[in-house]
């Protein structure tokens, strides 16, 4: 069989919540063996969306194995499908021991606990590097691993608006908004599967490790890049231009026929403008004194869109973008969420993709989004469950005797989800 | 001490944000990344706002000097047969290829993977373009606002009372650049282990559709769509942007919890049990006057610091000064100081994360054609006449 993408990269992953999870996504799409590793009783999020409403995403919360088992798992098995299940609680000394010997076989460990975490457990880089000498591991706490925020908190709620983005997020005069998504968490985590494959492309070339010291609020400043030199340059703080653009117009986002559909439109050029035109047939835009060109369309903006509304708003939000697109103008449909996934786009390209889960539930997962010509990063298996990989990482591969994992879980060292917790 | 990247050459063909953002990562760490411009009028990216002085230039926008970073620059004009026979040299020795032509386009050149990787079996070839390589809106039009309402980002951003938003500027084609990036590398990673190169699509659009993974797949499943919440968390409560003295605070509770933030304002009328259960949110219109009010007389830094003191996870919306401002990455020297002819000495975002055992290394952005002499006198061997009859010739 051809050596897959990753092929012989197995990672130890820590992380929890989002965008650790998904950081080791891409390395796990990508076909490294990604071990997934919680303890009883501090599984990774599994009850998130479950709940419906409540308290934020607690990193300790507690959920049982009952409640790991049925109802939504959606979170979870977006961001943890190909990965193996192992648990080890490493508050047990026996935890500890098994844990390096199995950092001892593996080539990446991530983990984005708080600050210190590791190594007050004995279990920091420099602890670890004498069990894999050309170990790459990565920390990735909210604010990096010095300075004077090292220990602060952090979820990706606060780090999209740490980071800057929202700060030009916002309709014209308004206050700046969050983003539909909460963006921090899954930019931060493709720049951690970034820095983890810098790693191993160095450790290929040089049989070096090394250790990857990674701040969530410094990763997200790099999308900040350029209005970062507007205001050192000239001075200019950051703007909230809904969806205007100043050297394109028109662009905006106009109603369609039911309930909160929309489409957008962004002309580029004066060529768009006329297709834009020959679609409309209003003779009103048509006047060149006001809107042949894009200063006189910036400037009398606000006429054009009562125009395209008028247009749009009886239509359906598809067949106007195919409209407009077939005519030569940049537009499209405002998808929702299940729409994003389900459209001729994303089908005929197999966006999206199912798999029966061992608890008897079909899910449907998004794939990777790169396709590679020769090895290709699909979904494979759905998450795994609490330590559902136990007896091969441990068995298969450490040579711990049955009888021997049997004792670990007896007095609560690994655990399964059949365990019963007291 | 080496670089990350060291020894890995590319060859930058990108138009645009995204593959910008994508080698700008790859030359930070090492790598040797050349970029390949139309001759004259440059790569897209020099045509972006904002612009130094506010005056368009191909050597002006900002966009493009922070995007392009520590590359070099030549002129190659692909349209010509010269052209397109210079960059079969070049890539006959490159690691990594990244481009963003429109499908099609490179193997109308004869510049496709297959015939490409003919002379170099190790080579990656990245294309990166909206749709990705085929589906039939793959020849639609597209840009930034477009990317954002086809992955379903646009939909679900914005106050509910008023029509979708898209997220700042340049946003959906940075998350493209970043996937790009990664794939390119995981490609980079498996030539030099198996000797195997290849191409990898990357599509922005399904990159940043692959942003909704905690709930875009429950609207899948039918179990509701999410609404447009503004600047609240559209689900935990009270996770949101509340305006304060001098800015606006993202205000987050965890994990020290509700009672522990009635404390922290000493507020007793935030002390009814029905405030303290995960039904909270029903209760805001009563509950957000008493966070404004004790918000409007204070400092972002104030409750940022006093949250996290209270072990809870606030933030505030930073600008660029807040930034540059910030104890915690003048700490860690996170901002360098770069010279460049057309806007002076300004102080650019370092690296994204730092690698033990390497530097982030960035440089000015070129100018147009400035490493021409470099590569094809240098590196590829031409003489002087033959650079002046190529550059006559309009090929470079």
């Amino acid at each position: 069989m051809a050596n897959p993408l990753l092929g012989g990269i197995r990672v130890l992953d820590m992380t929890q919540i989002r965008a650790g999870p998904k950081s080791s996504r891409w390395l796990a799409d990508a076909g490294a063996e990604v071990i997934k590793l919680e303890a009883r009783g501090r599984s990774d999020s599994r009850g998130f969306g479950r709940r419906g409403s409540g308290d934020t995403a607690d990193p300790a919360e507690v959920v049982s194995v009952e409640a790991q088992r049925e109802g939504n798992r959606v979170a979870f098995e977006q961001l943890n499908r190909n990965k193996l299940g192992l648990s080890i609680d490493l508050s047990f000394p026996e935890g500890k021991e098994l844990f390096k010997r199995m950092v001892g076989i593996s080539d990446v460990v991530m983990e984005n606990f708080s600050y210190g975490v590791m190594d007050r457990l004995g279990l920091g880089y420099d602890d670890l590097r004498k069990y894999r000498p050309d170990l790459v591991m990565m920390s990735m706490p909210a604010y990096g691993s010095s300075g004077p925020y090292r220990n602060y908190v952090s979820f990706g709620w606060a780090q999209e608006h740490m980071g800057g983005i929202t700060s030009r997020t916002g309709y014209p005069g308004g206050p700046p908004q969050k983003t539909g998504s909460i963006v921090a968490d899954p930019v931060n985590g493709v720049h951690g599967a970034i820095a983890v494959m810098m790693a191993l492309v160095s450790r290929a070339k040089t049989g070096q490790g090394r250790f990857i010291d990674f701040s969530q609020l410094e990763s997200m400043i790099l999308l900040s890049g350029e209005a970062i030199l507007d205001y050192s340059v000239n001075g200019r703080p950051p703007q909230r231009n809904g969806n205007r653009n100043h050297i394109l117009a028109p662009q905006g986002v106009y109603q369609c026929a039911g309930k909160d559909n929309w489409v957008c439109i962004s002309v580029t050029n004066d060529a768009e403008w006329a297709a834009l035109l020959g679609v409309l047939r209003s003779p009103e835009l048509a006047d060149v004194s006001r809107f042949a060109s894009l200063e006189l369309r910036l400037e009398n903006h606000a006429a054009i869109d009562d125009f395209i509304n008028e247009w749009t708003r009886h239509r359906d939000k598809t067949q106007v973008m195919n409209e407009l697109q077939n005519a030569g103008v940049p537009a499209a449909a405002v998808l929702d969420q299940a729409e994003a996934y389900r459209n001729p786009q994303a089908e005929s390209r197999n966006f999206l993709v199912e798999l029966p889960h061992p608890d008897g539930i079909t899910f449907p997962y998004s794939r990777s989004p790169s396709r590679f010509s020769k090895t290709p990063a699909e979904v494979r298996t759905p998450g795994p469950l609490l330590g559902e990989h136990n007896e091969y990482l441990l068995g298969t591969l450490l040579g711990i005797p049955n009888s021997e994992q049997k004792r670990l879980e007896s007095i609560g060292v690994t655990a399964t989800f059949s365990t019963k917790l007291n | 001490m080496g670089n990350t990247l060291d020894g890995i050459k590319v060859l930058d063909l990108s138009q645009g944000v995204a593959g910008a953002y994508c080698t700008k990562l790859l030359s930070g760490f090492g790598a040797d990344v050349l970029k390949i411009e139309p001759p004259k009028v440059g790569e897209s990216t020099r045509g972006l706002a904002p612009f130094a002085g506010n005056k368009p230039g191909v050597e002006q926008s900002l966009t493009h000097l922070y995007l392009n970073t520590g590359k070099r620059s030549i002129t190659l004009d692909l349209e010509a047969v010269e052209g397109r026979d210079i960059f079969r040299r070049l890539a006959a020795d490159a690691n990594l290829i990244v481009e963003s032509s429109i499908p099609g386009t490179m193997t109308k050149f004869g510049l496709d993977f297959n015939r490409l990787s003919k002379d170099n079996p190790g080579l990656v070839m990245t294309s990166i373009t909206f749709f990705g390589q085929d589906g039939p809106y793959s020849h639609y039009k597209a840009g930034e606002i477009i990317a954002q309402a086809l992955s379903g980002n646009l939909q679900i951003t914005g106050s509910p009372d008023r029509e979708p938003l898209m997220v700042g500027d340049y946003f959906a084609q940075y998350v493209g650049g970043q996937t790009a990036c990664v794939s390119a590398l995981m490609a980079v990673f498996h030539s030099i282990v198996f000797g195997e190169g290849q191409s990898v699509d990357c599509s922005i659009i399904e990159a940043n559709t692959d942003l909704l993974d905690r709930w875009g797949i429950d609207a899948v499943l039918g179990r509701g769509d999410q609404p447009r919440t503004g600047m609240a968390h559209h689900w935990t409560y009270p996770t949101q942007l509340y305006p304060c003295r001098d800015g606006y605070v993202a205000l987050g509770i965890e994990p020290a919890g509700w009672s522990a933030f009635a404390d922290m304002i000493s507020n007793d009328a935030l002390r009814k049990p029905e405030y303290t259960g995960p039904d909270r949110k029903q209760h805001h219109g009563d509950i957000d006057p008493i966070i404004e009010d004790w918000l409007k007389d204070l400092g972002k830094l104030e409750v940022f610091e006093e949250s996290q003191k209270n072990r809870m996870s606030s933030g505030i919306l930073m600008t660029p000064e807040d930034m540059l401002e910030s104890p915690q990455l003048q700490a860690r020297r996170f901002f360098e100081r770069i010279e460049h002819p057309s806007i002076g000495l300004h102080m650019y975002p370092g690296a994204p994360f730092q690698i033990s055992e390497s530097e982030w290394i960035q440089t000015r952005a070129p100018l147009l054609s400035e490493h021409n002499h470099e590569v094809f006198v240098g590196q590829i061997g031409f003489s002087e006449v033959e650079l002046a009859d190529l550059s006559a010739k309009g090929v470079i």
